[in-house]
C-alpha cells in the first residue's frame, strides 16, 4: 500500500535483497547514488526513528516535521542566494556548492523503500540537508571531504550507512588521503558531530541569510580543518 | 460469675502456691470465654473497619461456632455514613476489581446482592499489550468457565454495605465502635489479670482483647506496636494516577485494558456501558502534570497514551516544550493513522470526557510485613502487606485473609481452642503467607519486566508474552491463580 507517492513497497526478503545487491554495487560503483540510497533505506529504519523523536523533541523540529519542507529551486531560488553574501550560509552554500560543482536542489535521490511516509520525510530531509552540511563544516564536495561528512554524519543521525560510507570509502583514496583522513579528519567528525546541537531540528529555509560564523557558534559546530 | 473470679484470684494470692492449684486457676481463666456482657473485655477486637475490617466482622458475627464469642470492630471514622454517588453517571475513583473468589466471599456474607448491579459491573475480557513491541496476551473468561473475569465495584460502595450488613442483621452480636480514636501507641493488659492481652484505650473506656485483629492499614498501629515486625519492601518512586472518564459506548464496555509503558502500565477498567476508571502509573512529577492539564488536553493525552509509542508521550508529560496536547494529538493522530494495521491494532474505548474532580495520584510501594502474627496479635489487608496495582489484587488479597482468618477462628472456636493461641493465629499466617508473597513478587517481577524500553528486554518479554498468549493451558493455570479457584456459577 503506497504511503507516499514515491513509494514503492517491499517486503522484508526484498528488503534483504535490496541491502546485499544494492551494498555490493555500491562497493563497485560509489557513484550510484541511487544504490547508496537504497541500502541507506532498507537499513536505517532504527536510526529514523530515534531522529524523528530527537525532531519531536524540539519546537522546531516539530514545526519541520509538521510543515515538511522540500528544498526545491522553488524554495531555494538561485537568484535570491546568488544575492548573498558568502559570510552567509545561503551565499556559502550558492557559491560553494550549487554554483561550483553544478549541484541543484533537485538532484537528491527520492525516498522509495522506509514504509512510513513521516519516516520517508525524514530521510529525504537529511538527504537534502546533506549539501547543507557541507557549507556549515566547511568541507569540500571532494571524496575525502564526503568521507569526513559521511563520519560527521553518523555522529549526528546513527544511521548505518553513514558509518559503512566512512568504513568502506577510504579503499577509494591514496595512501596521503588515507592517512590525513585517519588522523586528522575522523577524529574531527566524531569531536563535532557529538558536539553539535541537534542539525536536522534546524529550520534551515529560514536562516538562509544568517551570518555563517554566528550560526556555527550557535548551533556548536566546529568547522573541519582546512583542506590542503 | 465475676465476683466468683475475684475471689478465686484472691485465694490464689493468700494461699501457697501449688502446681495443681495454679494449673487449675489458669484452666479457669483460660477456657472460660463467656462473660459477661461487659465494655471492657473482647474476644476477637477488630482495629480498623475499612473493607478488609468489616468483611472480617460480618464473617465472624454471623458464624455459629462465635456465636458465644464477644466482637468488637473499632475505627475512628463515623460508621454510620453510607457513601452514595452523587448521581447515577457519578463514580468513586477509588474501585477495586473484585476476583470471582472474593465476590463468593461476599455473596456468604450476604454482602453482594446489598449492592444494585447498575455498581457492579462484570468484564469477560482482558487485553494486556506491551508499547514498546508487539507483545500481547488476550485474557476471556470463557476460558476458565467463568462467567466474568471480575467484577468492578467501588470501595466506598462496598465499605457501605459491609457496614450495612452489620448494623441491619449483626447488631446483637457484635459492637461497633464508631468514632473512636485508640490512644497510641498501643499497649498490653500487664494488670496481671490477663495473659499481656492487647489493650485498647478508647478514652471513655478500655477494651482488653483475646486476639486484636489489626485491619487498620498500611501505618498499622498494631503491626508497628504489637506486632512489631518490620515491613519491608521498596517504594516504586512512581504514583498511582486515577481518574474516572466516560467513554465512547458504540463498542460495548465489559474488557478490561492495560498497556505497559516502560513509565508504567495504563489501564481501563469498565464501570458501566459508559464510564470507566483509569489507572495509570507514572513517575511522581509526570502524574503531577497530567493531574493538572485541562480537561480537553487530558483526555486527548489518554487517547494518545493508549496508542502513540512512548517516546511521544514522555514529550507530553515531560517538562521541555510549552504544548497544547489536544492540538498536537489531532496532528500526531493524522500522521499515525496513514500507517495503522486496523486488524493487528489495540485499542480501548475513545475517552470523552473525565469526570471533575476524579483524578488523584497515590504512591506505590510494595511492602511486605515479616510476620503477621504476635502474642494474641493478627495483621489482616494492607496491614500486612502492600502491592503494586498492576494485577489488581491489593483488596482481593486482603479478603483471602480475611476468609482465612475467619475459618481459622471459627475451626479452633468448634474446637474450644483460644482464639488468640499462638497456634491457632499460625495457622492463618502459614496458609496465607506463602500465598501473598507469591503474588507480591509476580505483581514486582511484572513492574521491573516491563519497565524498561531496552531492545532486548523488549524482545524477550514479547517473545514471552506472545507465546503465553498461544498457550492456553498456561494462561488458564494464571487466570485460575489470579482469579481464585472457585468460579462462579
Amino acid at each position: 500500500m503506497k504511503l507516499y507517492p514515491t513509494h514503492i513497497p517491499t517486503s522484508l526478503f526484498e528488503k534483504v535483497l535490496l541491502t546485499v545487491g544494492g551494498g555490493l554495487k555500491a562497493l563497485h560503483d560509489p557513484l550510484r547514488a541511487d544504490m547508496v540510497a537504497a541500502v541507506g533505506e532498507t537499513t536505517g529504519r532504527a536510526a529514523l526513528v530515534r531522529l524523528r523523536d530527537q525532531m519531536l523533541r524540539s519546537s522546531t523540529g516539530r514545526r519541520i516535521l509538521r510543515e515538511r519542507p522540500i528544498i526545491t529551486s522553488e524554495t531555494f531560488p538561485p537568484f535570491r542566494l546568488e544575492a548573498l553574501p558568502e559570510s552567509t550560509l545561503g551565499g556559502a552554500y550558492y557559491h560553494g556548492f550549487m554554483q561550483k560543482h553544478g549541484y541543484v536542489p533537485e538532484s537528491r535521490v527520492p525516498v522509495h523503500f522506509i514504509d512510513d511516509a513521516e519516516l520517508a520525510y525524514v530521510m529525504l530531509r537529511y538527504r537534502q540537508v546533506h549539501d547543507l552540511w557541507h557549507a556549515m563544516t566547511g568541507l569540500p564536495p571532494t571524496v575525502e571531504g564526503e568521507l569526513a561528512l559521511k563520519a560527521f554524519e553518523y555522529a549526528q543521525t546513527g544511521l548505518p550507512m553513514t558509518a559503512l560510507g566512512a568504513a568502506l570509502g577510504p579503499v577509494l583514496l591514496s595512501h596521503n588521503e588515507r592517512a590525513r583522513l585517519v588522523s586528522t579528519y575522523l577524529p574531527w567528525a566524531v569531536m563535532a558531530g557529538t558536539r553539535a546541537k541537534p542539525l536536522m531540528n534546524v529550520y534551515y529555509e529560514e536562516v538562509l541569510e544568517e551570518d555563517l560564523e554566528a550560526l556555527r557558534q550557535e548551533l556548536r559546530v566546529t568547522p573541519a580543518p582546512a583542506l590542503a | 460469675m465475676l465476683p466468683t473470679l475475684a475471689a478465686t484470684v484472691r485465694g490464689l494470692a493468700a494461699r501457697p502456691w501449688t502446681a495443681a492449684a495454679a494449673a487449675s486457676a489458669t484452666r479457669a481463666v483460660v477456657t472460660c470465654s463467656h462473660r459477661p456482657f461487659s465494655t471492657d473485655y473482647a474476644d476477637v477486637a477488630i482495629l480498623g473497619s475499612g473493607v478488609a475490617g468489616a468483611a472480617l466482622a460480618c464473617a465472624l458475627a454471623q458464624a455459629p461456632e462465635l456465636a458465644a464469642h464477644k466482637l468488637a470492630l473499632i475505627d475512628s471514622a463515623d460508621l454510620t455514613r453510607r457513601y452514595a454517588p452523587a448521581t447515577d453517571d457519578h463514580w468513586s475513583n477509588r474501585v477495586v476489581s473484585l476476583t470471582p473468589r472474593s465476590v463468593h466471599f461476599l455473596q456468604e456474607l450476604g454482602v453482594w446482592d446489598a449492592i444494585p448491579s447498575a455498581r457492579r459491573h462484570p468484564y469477560e475480557h482482558m487485553k494486556v499489550w506491551d508499547a514498546c513491541s508487539n507483545g500481547r496476551a488476550d485474557f476471556s473468561a470463557e476460558t476458565v468457565s467463568s462467567p466474568a473475569i471480575a467484577y468492578m465495584v467501588e470501595v466506598p460502595y462496598l465499605q457501605s454495605a459491609l457496614l450495612e450488613v452489620l448494623h441491619a442483621q449483626h447488631a446483637d452480636r457484635i459492637t461497633v465502635h464508631s468514632n473512636a480514636t485508640v490512644a497510641t501507641p498501643l499497649a498490653r493488659d500487664d494488670s496481671g489479670d490477663t495473659d499481656a492481652y492487647p489493650l485498647l484505650d478508647l478514652g471513655s473506656e478500655k477494651i482488653a482483647a483475646r486476639v486484636l485483629v489489626g485491619s487498620d492499614g498500611a501505618q498499622s498501629r498494631v503491626r508497628s506496636d504489637l506486632v512489631r515486625t518490620s515491613f519491608f519492601g521498596r517504594d516504586y518512586g512512581r504514583v498511582g494516577l486515577v481518574a474516572t472518564v466516560a467513554i465512547d459506548p458504540t463498542q460495548g464496555n465489559a474488557t478490561a485494558w492495560q498497556r505497559f509503558l516502560p513509565t508504567g502500565p495504563l489501564a481501563m477498567l469498565p464501570l458501566s456501558e459508559t464510564h470507566s476508571s483509569l489507572v495509570w502509573t507514572l513517575p511522581p512529577a509526570m502524574a503531577a502534570k497530567a493531574a493538572a492539564l485541562p480537561e480537553d488536553q487530558f483526555v486527548a493525552l489518554v487517547n494518545a497514551a493508549f496508542f502513540y509509542p512512548p517516546a511521544e508521550l514522555a514529550v507530553f508529560l515531560g517538562n521541555e516544550l510549552e504544548l497544547d496536547i489536544a492540538e498536537e494529538v489531532e496532528w500526531r493522530d493524522e500522521v499515525y493513522e496513514h500507517g495503522v494495521d486496523l486488524d493487528r491494532v489495540v485499542l480501548p474505548p475513545y475517552v470523552e470526557a473525565v469526570q471533575d474532580g476524579s483524578r488523584a495520584a497515590f504512591p506505590l510501594r510494595l511492602r511486605h510485613a515479616m510476620e503477621y502474627t504476635a502474642h494474641r496479635a493478627v495483621l489482616v489487608g494492607d496491614a500486612a502487606h502492600l502491592i503494586h496495582p498492576l494485577a489488581g489484587q491489593g483488596l482481593n488479597l486482603g479478603l483471602g485473609d480475611v476468609e482465612c482468618l475467619s475459618r481459622t477462628f471459627r475451626a479452633a472456636a468448634s474446637t474450644g481452642q483460644d482464639l488468640g493461641h499462638a497456634h491457632v493465629l499460625e495457622a492463618y499466617s502459614r496458609e496465607r503467607y506463602p500465598v501473598n508473597a507469591a503474588m507480591l513478587t509476580a505483581c514486582d517481577a511484572l513492574h521491573h519486566l516491563f519497565g524498561t524500553d531496552a531492545a532486548p528486554v523488549a524482545w524477550i518479554r514479547s517473545f514471552g508474552l506472545n507465546r503465553f498468549n498461544q498457550l492456553d493451558l498456561v494462561k488458564r493455570t494464571v487466570m485460575r491463580a489470579t482469579m481464585g479457584e472457585v468460579s462462579m456459577l
